[in-house]
């Protein structure tokens, strides 16, 4: 999970750091700081991982999963993750639901998308129950209604992608498996460069997200976005959007209820929202 | 007189009429087609490997407040 790749130093005075982790590549960059401090930030984003992993049993949101029904401890970083997901189910109208793990698990996609999909078994899919139905918050513990099950997904990315930049200081960039985060004025002081699209912005103080149905997909109409409406992989006429906000983690919210939304309802939804998006 | 001119310009009408058609059908009569012939420009053979369908041109906005740069950048953002 966590083998570094080497990587040249593309900027002077920048220290980077490659690796796999939450299911994808992951991306450290930042000026003025020693080798120990991404060491730290790298030991923190393979510590999530194994917190916030569905596909691990012993993983802290696989036992809150297994314990539905009964009121569990939760650490502070899967609290602050809880609430984040009912504050997107709220922001979002719902669409942002991590309550999707049993649609998720009747697509097939019930282990690493390495391992491959299983059969899918869709004829039983329901709309979802709003999130705030599913999920109790309170300090230091948590309750899942009975048969519910949460996938943290891109919000984990996003929120952990915000909180690791500004652990790596003031002048740093985080890119968690596409949600990334730019932070101070970057190494020629313009922002740090940073593919959107099909061009190259200069990011200050903001994050960037894109949410898409392009990967992880497994079959014609089988993909890992579920839409809460139907419980079934979402059907757009949209197949990736990408978001600039002031966080990773309002980037991921707002890039998949833009998704979901679809093209005409999605420009209108972001238009005045954000710094700058792209709809494909 | 009127009569006469008259009579002179339908003549010829019918005369161009006549030389066209039997001189259409001497040419085609001349010049048949051929099957075996090359096709000009020869017809590209069709590719084993499926393309892919072209896809909806996508649509970006970024606000001013945002600069943007001919530099590659450092990383990007993706699907993940």
């Amino acid at each position: 999970m966590s083998a570094e790749l080497a990587r040249p130093t593309v900027w002077a005075g920048v220290l980077s750091r490659r690796f796999d982790a939450l299911g994808g590549e992951c991306e450290l960059y930042a000026l003025d700081v020693t080798d120990a401090v991404l060491d730290s930030a790298q030991a923190r984003i393979e510590a999530a991982h194994r917190r916030f992993t569905r596909f691990e049993s012993d993983s802290e949101l696989s036992r809150l999963n297994a314990a539905a029904g009964t009121r569990v401890a939760v650490s502070e970083e899967l609290e602050a993750l809880l609430r984040l997901a009912l504050d997107a189910h709220e922001r979002s109208g719902g669409l942002v639901h991590a309550g999707v793990l049993p649609a998720l698990l009747a697509a097939g996609y019930t282990r690493t998308f390495a391992d491959g999909p299983t059969v899918a078994t869709l004829e039983r899919s329901r709309p979802l129950p709003p999130l705030d139905e599913m999920l109790e918050v309170e300090p230091g513990r948590a309750r899942l209604a009975p048969g519910s099950a949460l996938d943290l997904g891109g919000l984990a990315k996003g929120w952990l992608a915000d909180r690791c930049c500004e652990q790596l200081g003031p002048n740093a960039l985080v890119n968690l498996g596409g949600d990334l985060r730019a932070g101070g004025p970057g190494p020629d002081g313009e922002g740090w460069p940073v593919g959107f699209a099909s061009r190259t912005v200069l990011l200050a103080d903001l994050g960037a997200a894109t949410s898409g149905t392009t990967r992880r997909r497994w079959g014609e109409e089988l993909h890992h976005l579920i839409d809460p409406r139907t419980g079934l992989p979402a059907r757009s006429d949209l197949e990736e959007v990408s978001v600039l906000a002031p966080t990773a983690a309002e980037a991921e919210v707002l890039a998949k209820t833009a998704l979901l939304l679809g093209r005409d309802a999605g420009e209108i939804w972001l238009d005045g929202k954000v710094s700058g998006w792209s709809l494909t | 007189m009127r009569l006469g001119r008259a009579l002179t310009l339908r003549l010829c009408a019918t005369a161009a009429t006549v030389a066209t058609l039997l001189g259409s059908t001497v040419y085609v009569a001349a010049h048949p087609k051929d099957p075996s012939a090359p096709l000009q420009p020869p017809v590209a053979k069709s590719s084993p490997v499926p393309t892919r369908a072209p896809q909806a041109s996508g649509r970006i906005r970024i606000e001013p407040g945002v600069r943007q740069t001919a530099l590659p950048g450092i990383t990007f953002t993706h699907v993940s």
